[in-house]
């Protein structure tokens, strides 16, 4: 008998040796290898004021408070992340920002107001003028792993010493002391329930709780009480208590933020003030600290009043166990609740976010985004981002309340659209909408998505046609271009182009042909140029899509996603020039170091002679054409654009460009079926609004004629040049050496260029030699 | 009266032909200090940031002057200094492809601005020398005539940030 107990004893103990050995195995691996898992955070690009801004346009005070900024009563004094905002003037505290190759100082600063606009900033005190200042860059998402877990991650010895004691005040005073398990709590609990006859107070050190969070589930089990209590023994005679400590403050639950669960004191101390957790007040640290016990029911935004009931109770504890004097308790006490604003959602960035994680994906795995902590700076405007997706959603509901027909319940059939916007010059992704609403779907239809074109890819042809090649353009803009019936043998039987009005308009200035947008005239000149040359000039303008070499592309029938389409415009606006596109400025590493850092890259691919002329020709379409509705809301400056109907009206688009901006917007059903309306009704509107709300209706900047263009004036109905005594004229651009040689009113032919070409140089010296 | 007037009008006009290309007199270049104050409170704003990257230049913090021309772009994309600036750094810092990539940005802005003016000139044709030598390319020419243009600043076949701020 005594043997089997003896038996027993010795195999119960090998088996709870074996266990414990296994529950130490299981706390090295995790606290000897990678803590916390950190959410890479992706960043706007930053918002820069300067003197001249208008203030207003772009909600200079909605920024601060996305950023976090807290308006301040006039008499207080400023800490960083603060601002005092009057009549004439706003001084901002603004907060240091890290970044290894563009850090910006904390510094107090003045900006002062003149109606809507900044008239100076000043740095504080020293009076130092400030010609641009940058504001922090505005966190627009995170790539979470499976837990959608948020940290910023904090280190003990740089925590103010009240942080510390507002945690331990109120959740394990004796943390110090103990060794993971507090028998005076565990008893002063166990008495406090069996009074209340129910669970009304824990007896768990930090050291347990951190032990549950880390390594265990949250059932309620005998079991997993005892894991919890040997586990901690093990945790606090493997580690320090400034190692425990630290990791506690990283890991505790504090809260939600819509679908992202906010962990530990540096994130909790961002979300709710705005700031580092080095900068938190005695009040502050103590409402925090309030709500480790329950942070969803004292929630401070949503139970504003139990929060602050439970932070003066910490601030009692603090008070009694020494931790504060009486004149922080009294400061702390009457310090009222200043949160930080909740950021709005950042337009729903998160298709932009995809096409990052696309980016990214052949450098860094899903894990490491969700885990390395990485901070990506991105192109991304945070305003034109806001104002984009609200005009696509709102053109959207709008135009199913016009045509009920479009409206449906089904969200995976609705009308869908998308809306990118670039910046020309650099090829910087500014704005990237790819649908209305990404709940209910991810697919992006700016990148992902290909459709036909319809006439926005006319403009290949004119271009093809407008483009100097060996001996000279087929067109110059005073050309007339053959708009009658036309019939193109292909191997599945003869094509008949048909315009949209199904009339034939016989000879047409090539201007108007393609403001008119006539199928016939383009696809003629099509046939004319070859197909074969709009193809390659379609590619040189980054358009990768398959392109067949069909007479009926010159009518955009292939497919090209909205992305594409927005890049070779903005080889127009560029002069000539394509960008690549950039969707990242940099990206840095945990430690601060710059792990990518993105290189702006352009391509020469037309001369900027007939960019301009293709420039000019668009801003004809934005002004006179198809895209004139561009106009109505007031939109004033440089506008060149092209409207696309795709057949049966199922694709609509508008792609746009300003000599700063380029956009494209494209609508239409994800199974194509027809809208039933022309794209100058359902995309041309959506474009509008954006371009409107984002300038402010003035558009800045010109298309500047480059010196390879000359003007000269022309008879309208001829296309010949004008001299004097011609009844109509008008000016055209030419490409110097291609102004008309027929001249109205004579209709004689003449060299005379108005520039400095062999032409001219030859009759000079004719000149010469006949007065010899 | 006409046939001498014309006669000597000839003989200059050979006499220019045979005598080559003339030598053309020194200009001074431009700094940016001079255009500075132009333009709109944008065009100003980014010019502001491109002499901050210059001074950035000057004291050998390449990051932070490269952001700042990053920055001068992203507020003023039309503004041809902020590329020419960036490509003197790509330039200095050995980067001579993606100089000559924003060297044609900055002629190309500076053209259509009418502002390709004589004290432009030189930086520009040094620094395409300067990064087609750079490139292992034939840019000899290019260093030679921003020599002519401008000595004072394209001597040594360089341009410091100095000489640009």
């Amino acid at each position: 008998m005594a043997l089997g107990i003896a038996g027993a004893a010795f195999v119960g103990g090998w088996l709870s040796a074996g266990w414990v050995v296994s529950l130490d195995g299981v706390v090295r691996q995790r606290f000897g290898g990678q803590r916390f898992r950190v959410p890479s955070r992706v960043y706007s690009a930053p918002t820069i004021i300067y003197p001249g801004l208008d203030w207003k346009l772009i909600d200079l005070e909605g920024g601060l408070r996305r950023l976090g900024y807290r308006r301040v009563a006039e008499s207080a004094r400023l800490e960083p992340g603060q601002y005092i905002w009057d009549a004439s003037r706003v001084r901002i505290s603004v907060r240091a920002f890290a970044h290894p190759s563009r850090p910006e100082p904390a510094r107090d600063v003045v900006v002062r107001l003149s109606g809507s606009s900044i008239e100076e900033i000043r740095e504080l005190p020293a009076g130092r003028e400030i010609w641009a200042l940058p504001l922090e860059p505005e966190q627009i998402g995170a790539y979470y792993g499976p837990n959608r877990e948020q940290r910023d991650l904090v280190v003990l010895d740089e925590l103010p010493p009240h942080v510390i004691d507002a945690v331990l005040a109120v959740e394990d005073r004796r943390f110090e002391s103990h060794a993971g398990l507090d028998p005076r709590r565990i008893a002063g609990a166990l008495i406090a329930n069996l009074r209340a006859g129910a669970v009304k107070q824990g007896g768990s050190t930090l050291t347990q709780q951190l032990v549950k969070n880390f390594f265990l589930t949250p059932e309620r089990t005998f079991r997993r009480k005892a894991q919890e209590a040997v586990m901690a023994l093990l945790v606090e005679f493997r580690y320090d208590k400034h190692e425990i400590l630290q990791a506690y403050l990283n890991e505790i639950y504090l809260g939600q933020r819509g679908a992202t669960a906010i962990h530990g004191i540096g994130e909790a101390s961002r979300v709710f003030y705005g700031k580092s957790a080095r900068r938190l007040s005695v009040a502050e640290a103590a409402l925090i600290a309030a709500i480790i016990r329950s942070p969803n029911g004292l929630s401070p935004y949503r139970e504003a009043e139990s929060a602050v009931k439970r932070r003066d109770l910490v601030l009692d504890l603090m008070r009694r166990q020494g931790r504060i004097d009486d004149a922080a308790w009294r400061g702390a006490k009457a310090e009222t609740l200043r949160l930080a604003a909740v950021t709005p959602d950042v337009g729903d960035a998160r298709y932009f976010l995809d096409l990052l994680r696309r980016q990214l994906s052949s450098v860094y795995s899903e894990d490491v985004l969700a885990s390395e902590g990485l901070r990506i700076y991105t192109t991304l405007d945070g305003r034109a981002q806001r104002l984009a997706a609200r005009a696509l959603r709102e053109g959207l509901e709008d135009l199913e309340k016009r045509y009920s027909g479009l409206a449906t319940q089904e969200p995976e059939r609705a009308l869908q659209g998308c809306l990118v916007a670039m910046r020309p010059q650099t090829g910087e992704i500014l704005a990237l909408v790819g649908g209305r609403d990404y709940g209910d779907s991810q697919f992006d239809r700016c990148t992902q998505a290909r459709r036909q074109t319809g006439s926005v890819f006319k403009p290949f042809v004119y271009i093809a046609a407008l483009e100097p090649r060996g001996v000279g353009p087929k067109l110059t803009l005073a050309s007339f271009v053959d708009d009658s019936p036309l019939e193109v043998k292909t191997p599945s039987g003869p094509w008949r182009p048909r315009n949209f009005d199904r009339e034939f308009h016989g000879s047409v200035p090539v201007r108007e042909a393609l403001e008119r947008s006539f199928n016939v005239a383009t696809a003629r000149l099509g046939q004319d140029v070859g197909i074969r040359r709009v193809i390659e000039l379609a590619r040189r303008f980054g358009v990768t899509s398959p392109l067949p070499e069909v007479p009926s592309l010159a009518l955009g029938t292939a497919e090209v996603s909205p992305m594409e389409m927005v890049r070779a415009y903005a080889t127009l606006a560029n002069g000539g020039v394509l960008p690549e596109v950039q969707a990242i400025e940099d990206l840095v590493g945990k430690g601060g170091k710059t792990l990518e850092r993105r290189r702006l890259r352009f391509e020469r691919v037309l001369d900027a002679g007939t960019a301009f002329l293709a420039t000019s020709m668009l801003r004809g379409v934005a002004e006179r054409g198809t895209a004139a509705g561009l106009r109505s809301n007031g939109l004033r400056g440089p506008v060149a654009a092209k409207t696309g109907t795709t057949d049966g009206e199922h694709d609509l688009w508008l792609v746009g460009y300003t000599p700063e901006l380029v956009a494209a917007v494209w609508i239409g059903f994800d199974e194509p079926r027809s809208i039933g309306i022309p794209s100058s009704v359902g995309a041309l509107p959506i474009w509008r609004r954006f371009v409107q709300e984002l300038t402010g209706g003035e558009i800045r900047g010109k298309f500047r004629r480059p010196p390879e263009v000359t003007v000269a004036d022309i008879q309208p109905a001829t296309g010949w040049l004008a001299l004097t005594g011609c009844p109509e004229r008008r000016p055209e651009f030419f490409l110097k050496g291609t102004v008309p040689r027929i001249t109205c009113p004579t209709g004689a032919v003449s060299d005379v260029q108005g520039d400095d070409s062999p032409a001219v140089r030859r009759r000079f010296f004719d000149w010469l030699r006949r007065q010899m | 009266m006409r046939a001498p007037a014309v006669l000597m009008l000839s003989i200059a006009l050979a006499w220019g032909c045979l005598s080559g290309p003339a030598r053309e007199a020194p200009v001074e270049s431009l700094r940016l200090s001079q255009v500075e104050p132009q333009g709109d409170p944008v065009r100003r704003a980014s010019l502001r940031l491109c002499a901050e990257g210059l001074r950035a230049d000057i004291a050998r913090r390449d990051g932070p002057a490269r952001s700042q021309y990053e920055r001068a772009i992203a507020l003023d994309p039309t503004n041809p200094w902020a590329y020419l600036v960036l490509a003197r750094h790509e330039v200095a810092v050995g980067d001579p492809r993606r100089a000559l990539q924003y060297l044609q940005q900055a002629e190309t802005l500076l053209r259509n601005e009418g502002a390709f003016i004589p004290g432009v000139e030189p930086h520009v044709e040094g620094l395409r020398g300067a990064a087609l030598v750079a490139s292992g390319r034939p840019g000899g020419e290019h260093l030679r005539r921003a020599a002519e243009l401008s000595p004072a600043v394209w001597d040594d076949g360089r341009l410091d940030a100095d000489e640009l701020l």
